[in-house]
């Protein structure tokens, strides 16, 4: 009777593992079905990315895609262009700077929320019918619509963003969670209270837009009698 | 070839509701118009006209291919869009027996294009294409097609449209996220350069991609084309489009230490004509160079014909243009862009540039419009002997031994000077002065007749608002004409002498002197200048138009006033006298696959009463497209009023009366389908009833009907049929013709030999079998060889052809 038992347990076990099993395939499977939400167009020097948290950062390459829950990092002087497959816009991203994409459908649209943990993302967003565009920082998130600017996350975590073309809806997650809207040619700054200083887009911040843009990198070299100087800088896109 | 000189376009054609039944339509196939479309119209200097994909928004290059280039001193294109008042003249690039422009993409909009083709000839003719406009003719007009849903559910990501990318960093890759349940992604098709490399595509999802690296050999470094195709569930093609793009590899970089690239083409030509039994052999030879450095781009571009000749304008063509993101300089030909009234799209050969300061922006442009051509002395007279006709003129003595002389008038040089200052930022406000001077040089010439001198300024603004939902443009402009300064301006002496007579009024000497010092230093004053009245506005022109896109409407308006003497040398087809107002709509619905277009204009002229009466022209125009996303035909169907009337009295025998109503039908209908290969077809109608009630009595009906067939019946093999047919009565004077055009493309030898063949006949009151072959073969990657023959067989008439061969090498 000892044995039958063991045996049932046994089988009941093989079961299962044996269920188990095909689910892990099925939803691999499904898994393998899922539509990328964006892709790698274009990298420069030291880019990685990782499935998720608990996975180990690896080498990004030129047209891979990107899934749902990812996440891009870019090293020093480093630079990562990132396309949706919608088609609703571009993401360039600066040096040293993480970013994780997340994608949730819903019918026919794709609702893209990006996170930035730190540093610096350039974007250029297509006018948004249905779908719900977001970035969302340590701090703040920003609703886009149709909008051409950047997000920066500085070095205590609060955020910047600047719009050049359209309009931005940003809320603050700290302090009084306040809630503005950052017009073409403005800029916010945020506060460590949560309010948002909006000025006018200063030659310093048309510089950093302006420098957003440029994403080819040249190289010149010098050589002089102590040896060459390698010069590498970035210059816009054809 | 009949009465009358008349020629017709192909186009669509509805018949007019009273005359065809409506079981006629049901009879009628629903046909597609895709891609290149190719025109054949009944002209003597123009075999062809083809175009490429009409869409909103879309650059399209419209190509002509001329029958005797040898005859053909310059060809212009006149185009317009269905909601646009004038149109616009743009010179087209002549390069062997072809004429060549592009349209922009904010010239091309829905539902409707019309254009027709100026050609100027070397005997100093001028013909139109199609024959006969505008008196005996009107213009061509095209669908445009709109921006359709599968325009937008189709995404190639990548690469961009014209994009260069070296070979380490390309990959393709499409999104079809957005295409309905009915398409099937796995049985999409990509076709690069011809070839089918679906089976090394990778799926993820809704998302395809290729990764050229891992197919080494599938792509050489040079100009791409990508072909997509989309597919339905039962296996029906859903929809295609294409891209291109260039690659390049190592050595499109010179070295590591200097990131400068250069490409660029060369072609030569050569080709003998036959042309009423005169043979003349010709070669061409045209150079194109495209370096970038940094931020700096430079482009290059020669044109060396054997058919330059002192005696008419330049053949040739010459540019160097370098730029970089603030400035913009170039020497040679080219075609400055002003404002509308002042200069836009006539050939400058001298300097052009431009200065962007972020916030202000500088523009010149200074050189030749026209060369001289020295005139032609047939006889000399003494002075006790000389007969008194126009082309008999004073000359050297000295140097041709009498004061007199019979002459062919030659053509004086021309010189323009233009430029502009605008503040502010062009996408969203900007407002600008801007200013035009044109000279014809006296001394360029012995024998010529009224040198004329042109003084333009004005102003324009644009304002773009709310993302540019809100678009306001504003422009004004007056101009000084002096249309004879060969005996330069008033001296002190000659003004004195004119106030000496008695009863001489209007103000005195001294003033006018001081005028004549200020305003002669930048025009000739004397009496040929106009207006000499300034206050009746004679010579001012306005345009004011403000757009709305709010709602799925595109509303536009505007207000025109053109005086009666406005004149620019740098913009010569502007229509004068003329003021009114135009009014247009486009409504979008059911997102973007039903538009309705609805205009009206009204305008008059005689705005200086100067005419014997003023004629009101008033337009009415409608029109419905349907843009189905489904397997359904695209249809557009039109209809335009004009009515133009000067109110005389038609018993009125001192005065002619101007009264006349033109009523027009069209229906444009396309469809693609599968029977059992691909097949692009068109079909259509158009009717205009013209209705003269006033002096002139000339009344004209038209009628043209239009089919054309493209099949696609393997990936080497394609034939394309075209039947029109016209009929028309004009003042009582039939005209009727059938055209067929039987052809088709053949590639072999791994695709790099493609062999076409056409066959045009032409029956009725315009006779004409023509025969056209071509032959293109590539030798090596980047250098092709291209043989053309055509022959021409006129009915009671000699036998035309041209034979030509043609070498190009991109590197």
């Amino acid at each position: 009777m000892l044995q039958n038992k063991k045996n049932n347990i046994k089988k009941i076990f093989a079961l299962l593992l044996l269920i188990v099993i095909s689910i892990s395939f099925i939803a691999a499977a499904e898994g393998n079905d899922e539509t990328p939400i964006a892709l790698v167009k274009k990298i420069v020097k030291n880019v990685t990315h990782r499935v998720d948290q608990d996975s180990d950062w690896e080498l990004a390459k030129t047209g891979m895609p990107l899934n749902s829950g990812e996440q891009v990092k870019t090293g020093f002087r480093s630079l990562a262009l990132v396309l949706f497959t919608d088609g609703s816009g571009l993401l360039r991203v600066r040096e040293n700077s993480i970013l994780n994409i997340l994608g949730k459908q819903s019918d026919k649209n794709l609702n893209k929320n990006t996170v930035i943990e730190k540093g610096f993302v350039g974007f250029e967003i297509n006018k948004q019918e249905a779908e719900e565009f977001k970035f969302t920082t340590p701090t703040a998130v920003a609703a886009i619509r149709g909008t051409e600017g950047f997000i920066e996350v500085g070095d205590k975590k609060l955020s910047t963003i600047a719009c050049s073309e359209g309009k931005i809806e940003v809320e603050s997650l700290i302090g009084i969670k306040s809630k503005i809207f950052v017009e073409g040619g403005y800029f916010a700054v945020q506060q460590p209270n949560g309010y948002f200083k909006i000025r006018q887009l200063t030659g310093e911040m048309l510089d950093k837009l302006k420098q957003t843009k440029k994403s080819s990198l040249e190289k010149i070299k010098i050589e002089t009698k102590e040896g060459i100087i390698e010069v590498e800088y970035y210059s816009d896109e054809e | 070839m009949g009465s009358l000189d008349i020629r017709k376009y192909w186009y669509f054609a509805f018949y007019s509701a009273k005359s065809m039944p409506l079981k006629g339509i049901k009879l009628i196939a629903l046909f597609s118009f895709f891609s290149a479309s190719i025109f054949a119209q009944v002209s003597n200097t123009v075999s062809s006209v083809t175009i490429g994909e009409l869409k909103t928004g879309n650059p399209v290059e419209i190509t002509a291919q001329l029958v005797n280039p040898l005859s053909v001193t310059s060809v212009q294109i006149v185009y317009k869009s269905f909601q646009d008042i004038d149109y616009k003249v743009r010179d087209m690039e002549i390069v062997g027996n072809t004429a060549t422009y592009k349209i922009p993409g904010k010239d091309v909009s829905a539902p409707l294009l019309s254009y027709y083709l100026v050609i100027r000839l070397a005997n100093g003719g001028k013909e139109t294409y199609p024959q006969g406009i505008p008196d005996f003719a009107k213009p061509i007009e095209l669908t445009v097609n709109n921006r359709t849903e599968k325009d937008n559910e189709i995404l190639i990501l990548s690469p961009s449209e014209d994009e260069t990318v070296s070979l380490n960093d390309l990959f393709i890759s499409v999104s079809l996220v957005k295409v309905p349940d009915i398409v099937d992604v796995s049985k999409t098709k990509i076709i690069l350069n011809g070839k089918d490399i679906s089976s090394k595509v990778t799926f993820a999802g809704d998302l395809l991609l290729f990764y050229p690296d891992n197919f080494p050999g599938t792509v050489e470094s040079g100009p791409q084309k990508i072909e997509i195709k989309v597919y339905d569930k039962d296996g029906n093609l859903y929809y295609s489009t294409a891209r291109e793009f260039t690659t390049f590899g190592e050595e499109g970089i010179f070295t590591a230490s200097k990131k400068f690239t250069l490409n660029g083409s060369v072609i030569g030509e050569i080709r003998n004509e036959n042309f009423n039994s005169v043979s003349t052999l010709y070669n061409n030879i045209g150079l194109t160079l495209t370096g970038k450095y940094d931020d700096w781009r430079i482009r290059g571009y020669g044109y060396l014909t054997s058919e330059e000749n002192s005696r008419v304008q330049p053949q040739n063509r010459y540019s160097l243009t370098v730029s970089n993101n603030w400035l913009y300089l170039r020497g040679g030909d080219s075609y400055p862009r002003y404002t509308d009234l002042l200069l836009n799209g006539k050939r400058v050969r001298g300097i052009d540039g431009s200065i962007d300061a972020g916030g202000v922006t500088l523009q010149g442009s200074y050189g030749q419009t026209r060369r001289s051509v020295e005139g032609v002395l047939l006889e000399t007279y003494p002075r006790d002997n000389t007969p008194l006709v126009s082309n008999v003129i004073m000359i050297d003595s000295a140097k041709y031994g009498n004061p007199y002389g019979r002459v062919e008038f030659g053509v004086y040089e021309r010189d323009l000077l233009a430029g502009r200052l605008a503040f502010g930022n062009s996408n969203k406000v900007q407002f600008g002065f801007n200013f035009l001077h044109s000279k014809d040089d006296v001394r360029s010439i012995d024998f010529g007749v009224k040198p004329q001198e042109n003084l333009v300024g004005g102003i324009d603004l644009k304002m773009n608002l709310d993302n540019r939902r809100i678009v306001i443009k504003g422009e004004a402009a007056v101009s000084l004409l002096n249309s004879d300064i060969t005996t330069g301006s008033f001296t002190d002496d000659q003004i004195d002498s004119i106030y000496a007579v008695e009863g001489v009024t209007g103000g005195d000497a001294e003033t006018f002197k001081n005028v004549n010092r200020i305003l002669g230093s930048v025009i000739t004053v004397n009496q040929f200048i106009e207006p000499l009245n300034i206050t009746e506005l004679a010579s001012l022109a306005t345009e004011g138009a403000i757009e709305l896109n709010y709602l799925s409407n595109n509303l536009k308006g505007s207000y025109i006033y053109r005086g009666s003497q406005f004149k620019s040398f740098g913009q010569e087809y502007t229509r004068t006298d003329l003021q009114g107002f135009n009014i247009h709509d486009r409504i979008r619905f059911a997102r973007d696959q039903f538009f309705v277009t609805l205009g009206y204009e009204d305008l008059h002229d005689n705005l200086q009463n100067t005419k014997q009466a003023t004629t009101r022209f008033q337009t009415f125009r409608v029109s419905a497209s349907l843009y189905m996303k489904a397997n359904v035909p695209n249809i557009t169907v039109g209809y335009i009023r004009n009515q133009n009337k000067n109110g005389v009295d038609p018993q009125d025998t001192l005065r002619i009366n101007v009264d006349d109503v033109t009523n027009r039908f069209t229906v444009n209908v396309g469809y693609d389908f599968n029977l059992p290969v691909r097949h692009n077809a068109t079909l259509g109608f158009m009717s205009s009833d013209r209705k003269d009630y006033g002096y002139y009595q000339s009344n004209a009906n038209y009628l043209s009907t239009s089919f054309g067939l493209n099949s696609y019946w393997t990936r080497h093999f394609l034939t394309t049929l075209s039947v029109i047919y016209y009929d028309s009565e004009i003042s009582l004077v039939k005209y009727s013709y059938l055209t067929v055009s039987v052809g088709g493309k053949y590639k072999l030898l791994q695709d790099n030999l493609e062999l076409s063949l056409y066959f045009s006949p032409s029956y009725g009151d315009f006779e004409r079998q023509s025969v056209d072959f071509i032959a293109s073969y590539q030798v090596i990657q980047n250098l092709w060889l291209r043989m053309q023959m055509r022959y021409y067989n006129m009915s009671q008439s000699y036998d035309n052809s041209i034979a030509g061969l043609t070498v190009r090498y991109n590197f």
